[in-house]
């Protein structure tokens, strides 16, 4: 119980150090919280498309150049029993603005009646469906774009293509997408476009890439080499990869934000360690004599060790409690939580980076303490009295 | 009167380990500051470097770049009329219709990942019109022949493209061009472009249409006429000076200089907390000291200035160690994916004088406000009981 | 317990860098258990060290140190460890109280070596704060004591292990004389009431006065040992 006393007091002796030490480290393992958020966030959208079982096709030459619509038949032909390979679905960008807003969107037109079966994750309700297959001018609106824009289930908003037609079209918001893993995209149909396309004399019956749903990991790889081999040779040849390797390459591409901010996050326990360590051993400076007494006593180099280690592990142990708990609670309960960043989704903070935060927090007051509890273990009574003399 | 400087820096070296820990810590974050902002000069370099004033570029409306515009010849035919247009030697009207496609080749680095790089189909008029463009290895490619040149930056970061090598292009990418020169264009985005013939590239991609027409006025304050005019109802497209249109472009990198700011601020904030733990222990050990000071007449203002310029003297010499260990990733080439025009933009790792100015200032602010409490303290302290009390 | 104390040939080197600094030459001692003894010499004659030889703080660089059945110069740091904790407490000049802790916890602190219950602990801690006069300050910081009442809170500090030995190393030198002099008269009392071997380290004759015993050490050896005439003298003048 002294034991415990004394580590308590140890830590509120002074108590403007302790503070501005577990600001010190409080701050760079928020600063590790957030960026392995977003790290989190962006491998949980790796994971889910992964999960998903789906094939991305694109032109062999880059994913910019249109593949003729007419693929699709020849994709459905491999399987025609739908066993194995589930559906088809091409998917054509026309990026998009609203009028006098500079924000950019993004919309993808999609083949309407697969749209459903190759993409279940955006899980729409039945009557969503309903709607979806009956309206040509259907709109499903990512729920954190239509938040920014403020649009809801039964709005009419027009859009101006990026790209032919580049015509205004006008859609009719048939939800808002609440389930999907992606929040952010607008999804509409393709026929809708093609009839823009044509009422405008644009070339036809190209899409940007399909997607395809297979039904077991091996029919995946399958299919990726099988579709391939199919156009090898045509003029269209074609490059197909499982959706996690297409994603992941927009994403290493985009200023490889998963390892650029892992490194950061190392970079910051580092800074953390410092501020701790030098606290450490200046209160180590400040106890010389105090731990010589101690010695004195007949009190072991061990027990004075353990003290030592058990005052920096609980200081960090708390500076990390807030720098790990602060964004937790903040993203959970505030508006920050529908905080969206570039290419991942929701920025979310799981219950696992706050334990791994914590773990290191632990790891840094370890770190921090090594040399003055080395020092105190090392420390010959003699000489430090005499020091004070 | 003022304390010696000397006084402030063997202080320095009475608590080595204190000083020396917060030197590296105040270090570590100049360096991740340096570094940070020497991607996104690197970036704003690029983009700002592109535009001439006296250039415009006219894209369809409704499209956000010249990768997603296409415009028609009988579009492209009503620009003929805009004013300003200016003319080069034989009298020829400086108009350059371009046609942007793009390639895949892999990236110079241990990993080889394929890169979207843009490729420009142009005409011999680019090259004037153009006019930060310079050929600096090599030639000019031939009109309608298979031969390209290819930007400095794109020849750094991507594989393949060193003059005389031979390059997979088209939409099957069935046809080899050769490279015959490099070219530079003062560190602009189109250094990471490759350019070709434009009929040759039309032919290769089965794409006739152009993507964007660039017309040189004779004067850049004739643009507000020669766009009023573009975006009118004559002719009804869109158009911007290609200042305007790539500084737009970089926009699209605002998000990563919010995050880096965000980042930035919280760690500055964190090492102003540790370098007032330092000073405050600083003070705190030299309490008799600085009531000795303070006896034999120095003012309660000498001893702040002292402590705030040893906190100043901490954070100064980490500035400096900071940034010259950013200056190792000075030069470096990366790319990203631009996401308005999904082709690569290949930049430059860039510490510039401005990276200095803000490293130095944020050095100097954490320097300053971590010493500021603690120095008041010091000022503060009572002469007669620190000299009694041992 | 047997707890005489006896030195034999002990030498003490320092090295500083190339140097060697000797410090005690030579030296023989012997001390019977019940002694109240003084230690006097200029600064530098080797008095502390000679101290810190005794309470197993340092080891002879050649001699021998028997205390009681222990023989110092034979044990390691870990074994001088356990062994200081049973057998000597420890006075020091500037108190060296925990200055988080209050008087009874620190007093407790060395009891935590023991296994004891908290009760018994309790008791002891008590008895000793008790012996020093100071069980109404129990629940003080030594920041609220004045320093007679922080040595008085070290003294209990050393007795509360009932130590045979007491090693004091100027225990009176930041004290005033009033103050000095109800810190000797509690060591007196130490000695006679409970028995206890005392040595005091000291360059104030006054306070060597009370012992029974002055050693007086020079250069490394032993001077003079004269056995205090005055010691009657002065405890009838009180």
């Amino acid at each position: 119980m002294l034991r415990l006393t004394y580590l308590y007091r140890n830590l509120t002796r002074n108590r403007l150090r302790t503070g501005l030490t577990l600001a010190a480290v409080a701050l760079p393992i928020m600063i590790y919280v957030l960026s392995m958020a977003v790290v989190d966030g962006v491998e949980r959208f790796l994971e889910n498309s992964a999960k998903q079982l789906r094939l991305a096709v694109t032109q062999k030459a880059s994913i910019v150049n249109p593949l003729p619509a007419g693929h699709r038949p020849k994709i459905e032909a491999l399987d025609p029993t739908r066993t194995r390979l589930i559906s088809v679905c091409g998917l054509r960008w026309i990026g998009g603005k609203i009028e006098r807003d500079p924000r950019p969107l993004s919309t993808l037109g999609v083949d309407h009646d697969t749209f459903a079966a190759t993409f279940p994750d955006y899980r729409l309700t039945p009557e969503e469906l309903d709607v979806w297959a009956r309206d040509r001018r259907a709109l499903i609106a990512g729920r954190a774009t239509a938040r920014q824009f403020g649009w809801k289930v039964g709005d009419r908003v027009t859009i101006h293509p990026s790209v032919p037609p580049y015509i205004p079209m006008e859609f009719n918001i048939i939800s808002t997408a609440e389930d999907a893993e992606d929040p952010i995209t607008l999804i509409c149909r393709l026929d809708y476009i093609e009839e823009r396309l044509k009422e405008e004399g644009w070339a036809q019956g190209l899409v940007n890439f399909f997607f395809v749903k297979c039904a077991t990991k091996a029919d995946v790889d399958y299919y990726t080499v099988a579709i391939d081999e199919l156009f090898a040779g045509s003029t269209h040849e074609t490059k197909t990869q499982d959706e996690k390797a297409f994603m992941n390459e927009f994403i290493t591409q985009q200023f490889d934000l998963p390892r650029n901010l892992t490194i950061l996050a190392g970079v910051t326990v580092f800074v953390a360690v410092m501020a701790a360590a030098n606290t450490m051993s200046m209160n180590f400076r400040d106890r010389t004599s105090e731990i010589a007494t101690l010695k004195s006593m007949g009190f072991s180099s061990r027990f004075v060790f353990t003290q030592i280690q058990a005052e920096s592990l609980l200081l960090c142990t708390i500076g990390g409690l807030i720098g790990a708990l602060g964004p937790y609670i903040a993203f959970m309960h505030t508006r920050l939580g529908n905080l969206t960043v570039p290419l991942i989704q929701h920025l979310e903070i799981s219950p696992t980076v706050v334990l791994e935060a914590l773990a290191i927090s632990v790891l840094i007051g370890i770190i921090a303490a090594v040399w003055p509890s080395w020092l105190a273990m090392r420390m010959k009574v003699v000489t430090a009295l005499r020091s004070l003399e | 009167m003022a304390l010696p400087l000397s006084y402030n820096w063997r202080n320095l070296f009475v608590r080595k380990l204190s000083t020396g820990l917060t030197f590296l810590l105040v270090t570590v974050v100049v360096f991740v500051l340096a570094v940070l902002l020497s991607f996104s000069e690197g970036i704003r370099a690029s983009l700002a470097a592109t535009g001439s004033p006296r250039n415009i570029i006219v894209l369809k409306p409704g499209s956000t770049s010249e990768s997603t515009s296409v415009l028609t010849p009988e579009e492209t035919n009503r620009l003929v009329q805009t004013p300003g247009i200016a003319q080069d030697a034989h009298g020829r009207l400086m108009i350059s219709h371009e046609l942007c496609v793009q390639t895949s080749i892999p990236r110079r680095d241990a990993k080889g990942n394929l890169a979207n790089v843009a490729v420009r189909g142009v005409d011999e008029v680019a090259f004037d019109l153009h006019e930060v463009v310079r050929i600096v290895e090599g030639r000019r490619f031939e009109p309608g022949t298979q031969e390209v040149v290819v930007g400095r930056a794109a020849q750094q970061r991507y594989a393949n493209l060193a003059l005389g090598d031979e390059i997979a292009l088209g939409r099957l990418l069935n046809r080899r061009f050769r490279v015959v020169g490099v070219f530079e264009a003062g560190g602009s985005a189109m250094e990471s472009e490759i350019w070709a013939p434009r009929t040759i590239v039309a032919d290769a991609y089965n794409r006739h249409l152009s993507s964007s027409v660039v017309l040189r006025l004779e004067d850049a304050a004739l643009a507000g006429p020669a766009m009023d005019y573009i975006n009118g109802p004559a002719v009804n497209l869109e158009s911007k000076t290609e200042v305007a249109y790539y500084k737009d472009l970089s926009s699209k990198t605002r998000e990563i200089v919010i995050l880096t700011t965000v980042l930035i601020t919280i760690m500055g904030i964190g090492a102003v907390f540790a370098v007032a733990n330092t000073m405050y222990a600083a003070v705190d050990s030299r309490r008799r000291e600085i009531a000795m000071l303070r006896t034999i007449g120095f003012s309660k203002r000498s001893i702040m200035i002292a402590f705030v310029v040893e906190s100043l003297l901490i954070c100064g010499l980490a500035c400096v160690v900071g940034l010259a260990a950013s200056l190792s990733f000075h030069g470096q080439r990366q790319d990203y994916l631009s996401n308005a025009t999904w082709t690569v933009l290949a930049y430059e790792l860039k510490v510039t004088p401005r990276t200095v100015l803000t490293a130095l200032a944020l050095a100097m602010i954490v320097g300053v406000i971590g010493a500021l409490a603690p120095a008041l303290r010091a000022a503060r302290t009572q002469v007669i009981e620190a000299l009694r009390k041992a | 317990m047997n707890a005489d104390i006896e030195l034999r040939d002990v030498y003490k080197v320092y090295r500083k860098g190339r140097i060697e600094i000797p410090v005690l030459e030579g030296l023989n001692l012997q001390i019977t258990e019940g002694e109240f003894v003084a230690m006097m010499g200029p600064s530098g004659s080797g008095k502390s060290t000679l101290l810190h030889l005794m309470g197993g703080l340092d080891v002879p660089t050649a001699g021998s140190v028997r205390i009681g059945d222990a023989r110092l110069e034979t044990m390691n740091e870990q074994e001088l460890t356990a062994w200081r904790s049973r057998h000597v407490g420890f006075i020091f000049q500037l108190y060296h109280l925990v200055p988080v802790l209050t008087a009874a916890e620190n007093v407790e602190l060395p009891l935590l070596l023991f296994h004891m219950s908290a009760s018994e602990r309790k008791e002891r801690v008590a008895t000793a704060l008790e012996v020093v006069g100071l069980a109404d300050r129990m629940d003080h910081r030594p920041n609220q004591l004045s320093g007679g009442q922080e040595q008085r809170v070290a003294i209990a500090r050393a007795i509360v292990t009932d130590p045979d030995v007491i090693l004091a190393d100027e225990p009176t030198g930041d004290l005033d004389a009033k103050t000095s002099l109800e810190i000797l008269n509690l060591l007196n009392l130490l000695n006679t009431e409970f028995g206890k071997t005392i040595l005091m380290v000291t360059h104030d004759p006054k306070a060597a006065a009370h012992a029974k015993r002055v050693l007086h050490l020079n250069k490394g050896v032993l001077e003079r040992d004269e056995m205090n005439g005055l010691f009657e003298a002065t405890e009838a003048s009180i």
